[in-house]
């Protein structure tokens, strides 16, 4: 049981801090990763669009420059007719020109349609194509065969200039498709950029938020292993998440209970081995004991009836001591034969506080100090064996007594802590105070710094308050006197409705 | 009633040689025959050759211990009444003891009147038997 050790003490002591999560930083690590994500996933869909956007307006000059073509197509079929016909005077050919200028038509409505072009080009169109159309009308006349030649000279430049026009708007078509088709590869791969150096920065941030944490905490690990530190501070590291300021915490108080678990491990087998050896001791013990307080007696017994009274006076104290050291032995196998009799009660530890300060109003008296105490009006109920519980009490009580000279004052509180499951019996005197040095062996056996002390009050209280699986404290300064903390798990509910005989 | 005319026979067997010599000192004068027995296996060879009322006998012994006295002793004479003192008594060989017939089971250190109530006692138990 670790809390025995002063260096590490029971709830809230300085070995481990529970640490609050800073205020303004720590954010927790999952909603910083569902934040990173979702923007990863918003500059994806960005760059997704604006390479979708890219396509469909090359696709509309990929259609502009296809209609483009067939106009231009088109337009030199209807100036071949014309020229044929301005050559031969065949009807037949100029019937084809106009025919070619109505397909012309047709493909410039189609170009108004794609909605690509602006509305004035349209009209441009529009404007030189009617120029044109109208002068090739006016050759459609049977009786001016073969027509003037101003006519023909017009109806020729006119159809130039037209032709001309389309030319050069195809070309200027297919330019403007080029610079488009770069414009918008450079616009997809800036997208595209973008997305790869934030959504990179986000992934190395991520990652750091994850193995910054984890890598603190493994190097902690280590130097916990290696012994430079019994818990995990904490640092700039894992203070930035609550995950991670949670994940300090709950590795803290592992590592105590393990502490805790392993100092409990050790002080029982000290005890095991102890109890070992003493038995051997005793009756090692015990047979020159009898040989000596058997020879005492029958000495007495063949002693004259005359015989001085000092020397049956020595003989008498050889008796005596004798007992005495009988006792010594009977209380080391007491020691070791914990009772594990009868089964354990519902007891109310306010009622054997009471009682065991009872038994101890004659040493009260006699040393002249004063008790206080502070109990809780309901009863604080536990299981186990009343009259160890009472030996405990008696045991720690008295030690505080015999710590204190007159005038001091033994201070005793019993109270419930019901959340933590603990009922807690406090006994404090204002003696002066243990040494760090004493404190860690105070609950060894054979462990006093009274003069005729045995050394197994303590060790017997532990192993007592240890098998109702409660623990024992102590708080002690030098000159401020010595605070034992007996807390034994606290019993609620139906069970504890009836509190046992005893 | 030859028997109560006889002195009682006490054996005492107990590697401790001074538990054999103060036991004869005070029962010789109470009017005992005593023999007393560091080896309970000579102790076990006299009984053969002449049983005993009562036999107070050590527990822990090299080679034979207590509760195998108790049984030979038994066996000897139903009738013999044994005591085992013992410096180390727990409560599974004093469990076992009294299941094999055990009048009574002293831990050492005893008092000298502990040890004289229980041979009194045993002889009249014996007595009351016989």
């Amino acid at each position: 049981m670790a809390a025995a050790r002063p260096d590490s003490p029971a709830p809230a002591g300085p070995s481990c801090e529970w640490y609050q999560p800073g205020t303004r930083r720590a954010r927790s690590l999952r909603r910083k990763m569902v934040i990173s994500l979702a923007m990863v996933f918003g500059l994806g869909c960005l760059s997704t669009i604006s390479a979708l956007y890219s396509l469909s307006r090359v696709a509309d000059k990929l259609k502009l420059i296809e209609l483009s073509y067939e106009l231009n197509q088109k337009v030199l079929e209807t100036r071949r007719y014309e020229k044929n016909f301005l050559l031969y005077h065949n009807q037949p050919d100029l019937i084809s020109a106009l025919d070619y200028i109505d397909q012309v038509r047709a493909r410039v409505s189609l170009l108004k349609d794609t909605a690509v072009l602006p509305g004035e080009e349209i009209s441009e169109y529009r404007a030189r194509l009617e120029d044109y159309a109208d002068v090739l009308l006016q050759l459609n006349n049977p009786e001016r065969i073969p027509p003037p030649d101003s006519l023909k000279k017009q109806v020729r430049e006119l159809g130039q200039r037209f032709t001309e026009y389309v030319l050069e708007r195809d070309a200027a078509a297919r330019l403007e498709a080029e610079d488009d088709t770069r414009r918008f590869r450079r616009l997809s791969l800036v997208a595209m950029g973008v997305t790869l150096v934030f959504g990179g920065a986000l992934a190395v941030l991520l990652l750091r938020w994850v193995t910054q944490p984890l890598d603190y905490l493994r190097r902690a690990a280590t130097r916990i292993r290696h012994g430079e530190l019994t818990a995990i501070p904490m640092a700039p590291a894992v203070r930035g998440s609550l995950e991670g300021v949670e994940l300090v915490n709950s590795l803290n108080l592992m590592l105590r209970s393990l502490v805790e678990k392993q100092e409990a491990l050790i002080q029982s087998a000290k005890l095991a081995t102890i109890g070992q050896v003493t038995a051997g001791l005793a009756h090692e013990v015990n047979n020159p004991l009898n040989n000596i307080s058997l020879t005492a007696e029958v000495l007495l017994e063949e002693l004259p009836e005359d015989e001085e009274s000092s020397t049956r006076e020595m003989v008498g104290e050889i008796l005596a001591q004798t007992e005495r050291a009988r006792e010594v032995v009977q209380n080391l196998l007491v020691f070791i034969r914990m009772a594990k009799t009868t089964e354990p009660v519902v007891m109310d530890l306010v009622q054997i506080t009471e009682d065991s300060i009872g038994l101890l109003k004659n040493q009260i008296r006699l040393s002249q100090i004063r008790v206080e105490t502070d109990f809780t009006k309901e009863p604080v109920r536990a299981k186990g064996f009343p009259s160890q519980i009472e030996q405990v009490l008696v045991n720690v009580m008295l030690n505080g007594i015999q710590a204190m000279t007159a005038g001091g004052c033994l201070t005793v509180r019993v109270l419930a802590r019901p959340d933590e499951h603990h009922g807690v019996v406090e006994i404090g005197d204002s003696g002066p105070g243990i040494s760090s040095e004493d404190r860690k062996r105070i609950f060894d056996p054979f462990f006093t710094t009274k003069s005729d002390g045995t050394g197994l009050g303590l060790s017997v209280s532990y192993s007592i308050i240890e098998k109702h699986d409660g623990f024992i404290t102590l708080d002690s300064q030098s000159g401020e006197g010595t605070t034992f903390r007996i807390t034994l798990p606290l019993l609620t509910g139906p069970e504890a409705s009836e509190v046992g005989h005893r | 009633m030859t028997e109560n005319n006889r002195a009682p026979r006490l054996l005492v067997i107990d590697d401790e040689a001074i538990v054999g010599k103060r036991l004869s000192q005070i029962f010789s004068k109470m009017g005992y025959t005593v023999a007393a027995h560091v080896d309970p296996a000579q102790a076990l060879a006299e009984a053969e050759r002449q049983p005993f009322d009562i036999v107070v006998t050590d527990l822990k012994m090299q080679g034979i211990d207590g509760l195998e006295v108790l049984r030979r002793v038994k066996k000897i004479n139903p009738a013999t009444r044994v005591i085992i003192i013992t410096g180390y008594a727990e409560m599974d060989t004093a469990d076992s003891a009294f299941r094999e017939g055990v009048f009574d089971f002293i831990p050492k250190p005893f008092r000298l009147d502990e040890i004289k109530d229980a041979i009194l006692r045993a002889m009249k138990d014996r007595a009351g038997e016989g």
